[in-house]
């Protein structure tokens, strides 16, 4: 499962990045598809966890889903990465906007993926 | 919709190295990716298990997800900055090492997760470093590797 996140990652997170940066026409990229993946693979864990919890759902779930392809899908280096080189570039608007908006949707979807979960089970 | 000019890149950076990573695809096969993603995923889980092992209660701080966040930033800063000076099997070590081993072995969600878990648990002050030091210490890490990548590019030429 550690390898299809991957693969999901770099290839959707790609496409999404550039898709995103074209519409934006920015002079200066935002790790748009970093955001996206990351985003998207905490609302799954969300769910999943949610799920497993309250024993909708086997815990080998919480394993191959939750550790192995949303660990996988999300990734905290690539942004750690980009943050960093935005702070060298002295790009400290695009460096703030990065950081709330990773941490605000990455919460936001953990919350609304165990929301989800109590809903479906 | 677009942003106003809002930073200056130093002039002295090279091309490649603006914008994001995932920004430049990969010259080679993305089986290379994949196998990087295994393998981190699977030394991840292996650590995170081992430390579930060990630790006295569940609601303590993550110290074993906060390590891997911050060695694995470390580890790419270092091998994007050996792969953007050019040195031989960089596109290489960028796609499996960086992008599969780093990308996959660090995580966002279960960081996120264990924000919400500690916040649930009555701990919003231990949240709240968690998130800070995290992003701290990560983005040290990130400049440290790519400083010692850097040293070792300059000694090379």
């Amino acid at each position: 499962m550690g390898s299809l996140g991957a693969l999901l990652r770099y290839h959707l997170g790609g496409y999404v990045h550039s898709a995103a940066n074209r519409a934006m026409a920015s002079e200066r990229d935002i790790p748009f598809g970093t955001l996206f993946v990351n985003a998207s693979g905490s609302f799954l864990l969300g769910l999943i966890t949610g799920l497993v919890s309250q024993g909708a759902c086997p815990y080998i779930y919480s394993v191959a889903i939750g550790a192995g392809f949303c660990g996988s899908l999300t990734t905290f280096s690539t942004l750690a990465v980009d943050l960093q080189r935005l702070l060298r570039d002295r790009c400290f608007l695009l460096f703030v906007l990065t950081l709330l908006i990773s941490t605000g949707s990455g919460i936001g979807a953990v919350l609304s993926g165990l929301a989800l979960s109590w809903i479906v089970r | 919709m677009s942003i106003p000019r809002v930073c200056h890149p130093a002039e002295t950076i090279d091309f490649r190295e603006r914008g994001s990573v995932l920004k430049t695809r990969c010259r080679v096969p993305s089986v290379w990716i994949a196998l990087g993603g295994a393998l981190g995923a699977l030394l991840r889980h292996g650590i995170e298990r081992l430390s579930g092992a060990l630790a006295a209660s569940d609601a303590g701080f993550p110290w074993a997800t906060f390590g891997i966040n911050l060695s694995g930033a470390f580890v790419l800063g270092w091998v994007l900055s050996r792969a953007e000076s050019g040195a031989p099997g960089g596109e290489w070590l960028r796609c499996f090492a960086g992008i599969g081993f780093c990308g996959a072995f660090t995580t966002f969600s279960t960081m996120n997760a264990e924000m919400v878990e500690l916040a649930q648990a009555g701990s919003l002050p231990l949240a709240a470093v968690y998130f800070i030091a995290s992003f701290v210490f990560g983005i040290v890490a990130s400049a440290l590797g790519a400083g010692i990548g850097m040293a070792n590019r300059e000694a090379r030429s």
